[in-house]
This record gives structure tokens, C-alpha cells and sequence, in this order.
């Protein structure tokens, strides 16, 4: 009984295990292709592809989407540890109402938040914000609720023990949150950040309403080029993206060392 | 030289309506073990955290060292907190946490870690220095949240059912290790617990708690011999409690009844007033089991009586009397002496005057 138990579970988690990965496995097959256009031919491969990213073309709304994937990062990570900490760890008078507030966001669809925000920036004459700066805003609207239930969550975990165990040791409420509450939240506040970074990255439906010519995040330049062409470059790009959010994912996770926090235990 | 330590002047604490702690008064010496013990819900934590300043008081007054200690944070009292579930820091190993004291005060690094070393040497953790809790058995993060507690120097040290997470053998071992400690030290410990046998082991005084108000102070004899309710009888140890009514009395002996089963006894007891006699309670131990031996000529309580049931409790056994009366006392004979005795047998209980406590309502 036992063996058949276990057989499932090797099965189904193969079955799971090829339904997240074989697309990818496609992708990076693509981007390999011989060929200008998309094929799958596992004997023949070839990297010149890769060397086309290097293109302004390319490489300009990488950096872009880049540069705004890091701010939205650190600026969720800084509102987000702010409002937790009211919130979460304060307590402060109707937090559960401003907790549910501050992830409200999370029930509009993206498209609408989109409309909305280009409706409200070309009413409020701020329709030169449009680009860049309009970019931030919306990831930060979308990536907030995220940040902020991470670190809350942390802050709602942190034992108040430790904090009245500080408390009687002399430490000040400065010294208690630099030296007990930060550190051990930290693992909350870096996986907050990577789930902004990531939102940020790759977004398309807010994304769209707010780029303008120039200014033009890699996912949206991904989905413009794939209107009028299929070919490996396209794939190419597509697994460089992916290997830079990875490469991002293993920073931060070092330095955050959020994976602790998921597997249960921390050092 | 002994001074006061710690003073609670009718102090009080309401959640809203509901009174928490009722204008409780103690007064506690430097250098003393009071434990306070009571059930759930008494009210001794919320004592323990208005001490701590965790808490404020609705009304009344604490002072520690005769200085009124309203309004006084809690990182101001210098006062050491030992927590039920340690709380010690993760992020840190065992120096580190029983060193962080010591930083926030800003010694210097040297001066820490000799008070370090020394705070570990007392707990008997030397070698343990860069191990990180959770590489640390219970008993071990006991010791360490207890060094990091002692490391600097309170006068005063609150414990808050420290031992109540730790297995049996531990939890008495760490009895007298905690006990050694503070006679060590020197410090004022103020212990709160459930744990009856737990008190009585180390404290040098029990302040029991009922419903928010002191039940009764004593050293532990005291209130093991003496109790003044049937609810620290109860609490304290072991004890036939009985519902009686006095009957009359003469020559310093009450003559009492039992309600229900109209077994009348006599009882040398002081207090309370023959008005006031309400309950009488007899140790276990009091119910002694005498054989052959002549009647003395005075006054005394000779029971003979029907064996009911027993519970081995290893050295002794708590053999459960019937009285033809219907009344059930328990006594408690050594295992060795009762070795033959089984239910149906009948023997003979006999109990001083002395040893039945009389108690008012």
C-alpha cells in the first residue's frame, strides 16, 4: 500500500514537475534554433541569437524595465516595511480596516487600475507623467499589497516576547527594532521585495496603458515585436529575462535569506 | 542587612469592568524567593507584568526600592524577565544574547564578555558560547534565557512559569538550580506559578492568589500547617476538606459535626471563632493509622474504619477510609508498613485535635 502510495506521489510530482518546466524547455529550445525561423531540432543549435540583444533595440528597454523594477523594489520594501509595522506590529487604532485598505488593490484587475490611472493622470494635468515616472507609480499600486502583507505577515510572526525580553534588558524602542525586530523580519522584507521586483518586471496589463515612445518597458517591446514576428531572437530575449530574474531571486534570497523563512527555520 | 525590596501598596488592575488584581499589599525583602502561586486566571501574571511595567496599574502603587515606580518604562526598571518560552533571540548565539544587556548599556566589549563567562558559569553553560538556540535543548535554552536575565545585574529577577515547558526530571532538577542561583546571587526572585510543589520547593515565601485578591502570604510550612481557607488547604498539598458544623466546645476543644454523615470529631484549633466554623481539614498524613496501642487519657479522635480503596503513590499510599459514618478520609501510610493492606480491611484511624484546622467560609 505504502508503494503505491509513494509511486503517486513520484508520478504526480514528475507530472507537475514537466507542466511548470516544459514551456520553458520549449522557450530555450527556440531560442537555440539554427534557423530564422522557430524550430525545434534538438542536433542542430546555434547562440548567434543571443548576440542580437545586445541592440539598443533590445537592451535599452531592459535597462529601463531594469532600473524600474529596482526602485518599485525598494520603494515597496521601504512603504511596505512602514505601513507593517503600523499595522502589524503597532497594532495601531483600525488596523485590521487599513490593513484590508492597503490590500484592497489587489481586487481591481490590472486593466482597470490601468485605465483608471491614465484617466486620472490626463484629468489631474499630469499627463507628462506618462512614462517613467507613471510607470513607478502604478507598479508601486500594484506591488504594495504584496510587499505589505510579507512583511506583515513577518511582524504578526515576530514572538512580543522578544521585544518585552529587550524591553527589560534596557533597550530602547530604537534599539529593540534595529537589533530584534529588523533582523528577524528581514527574510519577510527581502521575499516582499523579490515579489515586487518580479510584479514589476514583467508586467504587461498596467504596463501598457503607461509607456510611450522611447520609453518602452521589455515586456511590452516583447509583445509589440511578436505582432509582426516569431523568431528566436524573441526567444532569446525571453530566457535572458528569465536568467536575470533568477539571477536576482539567488541575491536577494543571500541576502535576505528569505529561503529560511519558507523551509520554516533561520539561522 | 535586610531591606525592602519590593512594595505593592493596594494595587489594582481593571480590563474595562472586570478587576483583574484587587488592591493587593505586599512587601518583599531584598534578597527574598516569593513565589506567587494561584490558578489560571488569578491575576499573578498581570501582577507580574505590572512589576515588570508592561502594564499600568489602574490604581496603587509599586515601589522597588522605595522609589514609585509609575510611569517608569520598562527598559528603565532594571528589572530581569525570565519568559515561559525563553524568548530568546534566534538571530543570536548564546553570547550574544546573554551579552545584549550588557551592550544596550554600552559596556565595553571586554567587560561583556567577562559578565558573559561569569552569567554562563552560574547556569552551568560554559562551552556553549557560539551555539544559536535552536541548537539548544529546552533545558539549555532555560539556562540561557536565565544567565541572560542575571548577566546584568538586576536586583530584582521575575520568572514567569519558567520551567512549565520543561519535562519532569528537568523541571526538578532546575528547582534547585534555580534556587542555587538566586542564593548565589543574592537577587530578589519573584516567581509566578501554578505549580504548587514547585513553590513550595523553592520559595522562602507563597503569596497565593484566588479571584484577583491574596489568598494568603506564608513561608511554605506555614501554609502547608496553617491554612486559612479551604481553598489554599486545597491548593497546598493534600487535604481532607469536610463541611462541619461545631457543636459545642470546652476546654479549647471544638466538638464538630460533619454535615451529611453527623461524624462528630474534636478539634484544638485556635481559630477561627465557634461562630465562624464552617470547614475543617485534615492532612492525609494527619490520619494516621495506630495499631495496638492503649487508648491515651485525652482527648482524641479514634476512627476505626472499612479500607476502600488504594492508590499506590510509590513510597506511600493514599488509602481511601470509609467511616461507618459513610464519611471518606484519606490517609497516607508508608508503602512498606501497608504493604498488606487491601480493600475490605478494616483498621483503626487516629487523629490529634491538633491536626484537624479549623476554616471559616
Amino acid at each position: 500500500m505504502n508503494q503505491i502510495v509513494s509511486g503517486f506521489f513520484w508520478v504526480s510530482l514528475v507530472c507537475v514537475m514537466a507542466f511548470i518546466t516544459l514551456p520553458l524547455i520549449v522557450v530555450i529550445a527556440a531560442s537555440l534554433s539554427p534557423s530564422a525561423q522557430v524550430t525545434l531540432v534538438p542536433w542542430e543549435w546555434t547562440i548567434r541569437w543571443y548576440g542580437d540583444l545586445v541592440a539598443s533595440r533590445w537592451l535599452d528597454p531592459f535597462m529601463l524595465s531594469a532600473q524600474i523594477a529596482v526602485l518599485v523594489s525598494v520603494i515597496s520594501g521601504v512603504l511596505g516595511l512602514l505601513a507593517a509595522y503600523v499595522v502589524a506590529f503597532e497594532k495601531c487604532p483600525g488596523h485590521a480596516a487599513i490593513m484590508s485598505f492597503l490590500l484592497s488593490p489587489l481586487a481591481v484587475p490590472q486593466i482597470v487600475k490601468g485605465v483608471a490611472i491614465v484617466l486620472f493622470l490626463s484629468s489631474a494635468g499630469l499627463y507628462r507623467w506618462v512614462g517613467t515616472p507613471g510607470l513607478i507609480a502604478a507598479h508601486i499600486i500594484l506591488t504594495l499589497p504584496f510587499a505589505v502583507r510579507m512583511i506583515a505577515t513577518a511582524m504578526f510572526n515576530f514572538d512580543k516576547n522578544l521585544d518585552r525580553a529587550g524591553q527589560s534588558l534596557g533597550a530602547t524602542k530604537a534599539q529593540r527594532i534595529r537589533h530584534l525586530l529588523l533582523p528577524i523580519i528581514k527574510p519577510g522584507v527581502f521575499s516582499g521585495m523579490t515579489f515586487a521586483f518580479i510584479i514589476s518586471f514583467n508586467n504587461i496589463p498596467l504596463s501598457v496603458f503607461l509607456v510611450r515612445p522611447g520609453e518602452t518597458t521589455l515586456p511590452i517591446t516583447v509583445i509589440n515585436y511578436l505582432e509582426y514576428s516569431l523568431d528566436p531572437v524573441l526567444a532569446a530575449v525571453n530566457v535572458a529575462s528569465l536568467l536575470f530574474v533568477l539571477a536576482v531571486i539567488f541575491v536577494f534570497e543571500k541576502v535576505g535569506g528569505f529561503s529560511a523563512q519558507i523551509h520554516g527555520g533561520s539561522k | 542587612m535586610t531591606s525592602t525590596d519590593i512594595e505593592l501598596v493596594k494595587l489594582s488592575k481593571n480590563y474595562g469592568s472586570t478587576p483583574i488584581v484587587r488592591a493587593i499589599d505586599l512587601t518583599v525583602p531584598q534578597g527574598e524567593f516569593v513565589s506567587i502561586l494561584g490558578p489560571s486566571g488569578c491575576g499573578k501574571t498581570t501582577t507580574l507584568n505590572m512589576i515588570a511595567g508592561f502594564t499600568a496599574p489602574t490604581s496603587g502603587q509599586i515601589r522597588v526600592r522605595g522609589v514609585d515606580q509609575n510611569g517608569v518604562p520598562p527598559e528603565k526598571r532594571r528589572v530581569g524577565l525570565v519568559f515561559q518560552n525563553y524568548a530568546l533571540f534566534p538571530h543570536m548565539t548564546v553570547k550574544q544574547n546573554v551579552g545584549f544587556g550588557l551592550r544596550m548599556q554600552g559596556k565595553n566589549q571586554a567587560d561583556i564578555d567577562a559578565q558573559v563567562k561569569k552569567a554562563l558559569h552560574s547556569v552551568h553553560l560554559d562551552g556553549f558560547e557560539d551555539r544559536y538556540p535552536k541548537e539548544l535543548s529546552g533545558g539549555q535554552q532555560q539556562r540561557t534565557a536565565l544567565a541572560r536575565a542575571i548577566a546584568p545585574r538586576p536586583s530584582l529577577l521575575l520568572l514567569d512559569e519558567p520551567l512549565s515547558n520543561l519535562d519532569l526530571k528537568l523541571r526538578e532538577a532546575m528547582r534547585i538550580e534555580l534556587k542555587d542561583v538566586q542564593r548565589e546571587l543574592g537577587i530578589t526572585f519573584v516567581y509566578v506559578t501554578h505549580d504548587q510543589e514547585e513553590a513550595m520547593a523553592m520559595s522562602d515565601r507563597i503569596v497565593v492568589m484566588q479571584e484577583s485578591v491574596i489568598a494568603q502570604v506564608g513561608t511554605p510550612s506555614e501554609l502547608y500547617s496553617t491554612p486559612r481557607s479551604t481553598f489554599v488547604a486545597d491548593f497546598i498539598g493534600k487535604s481532607n476538606i469536610f463541611a462541619v458544623t461545631p457543636t459545642r466546645a470546652e476546654a479549647g476543644i471544638h466538638h464538630i459535626e460533619i454535615s451529611g454523615t453527623g461524624l462528630e470529631l474534636l478539634a484544638a484549633s485556635p481559630e477561627p471563632d465557634q461562630t465562624e466554623i464552617a470547614y475543617c481539614s485534615i492532612r492525609p498524613e494527619a490520619a494516621r493509622w495506630i495499631e495496638g496501642r492503649s487508648r491515651p487519657d485525652r482527648p482524641l479522635n479514634i476512627l476505626p474504619v472499612e479500607i476502600n480503596k488504594i492508590v499506590n503513590l510509590g513510597a506511600y499510599l493514599e488509602v481511601w477510609c470509609r467511616h461507618q459514618s459513610d464519611t471518606v478520609i484519606k490517609s497516607l501510610i508508608s508503602a512498606a508498613r501497608g504493604a498488606h493492606l487491601k480493600p475490605g480491611v478494616n483498621i483503626e484511624l487516629t487523629i490529634e485535635p491538633a491536626a484537624i484546622k479549623l476554616l471559616s467560609k
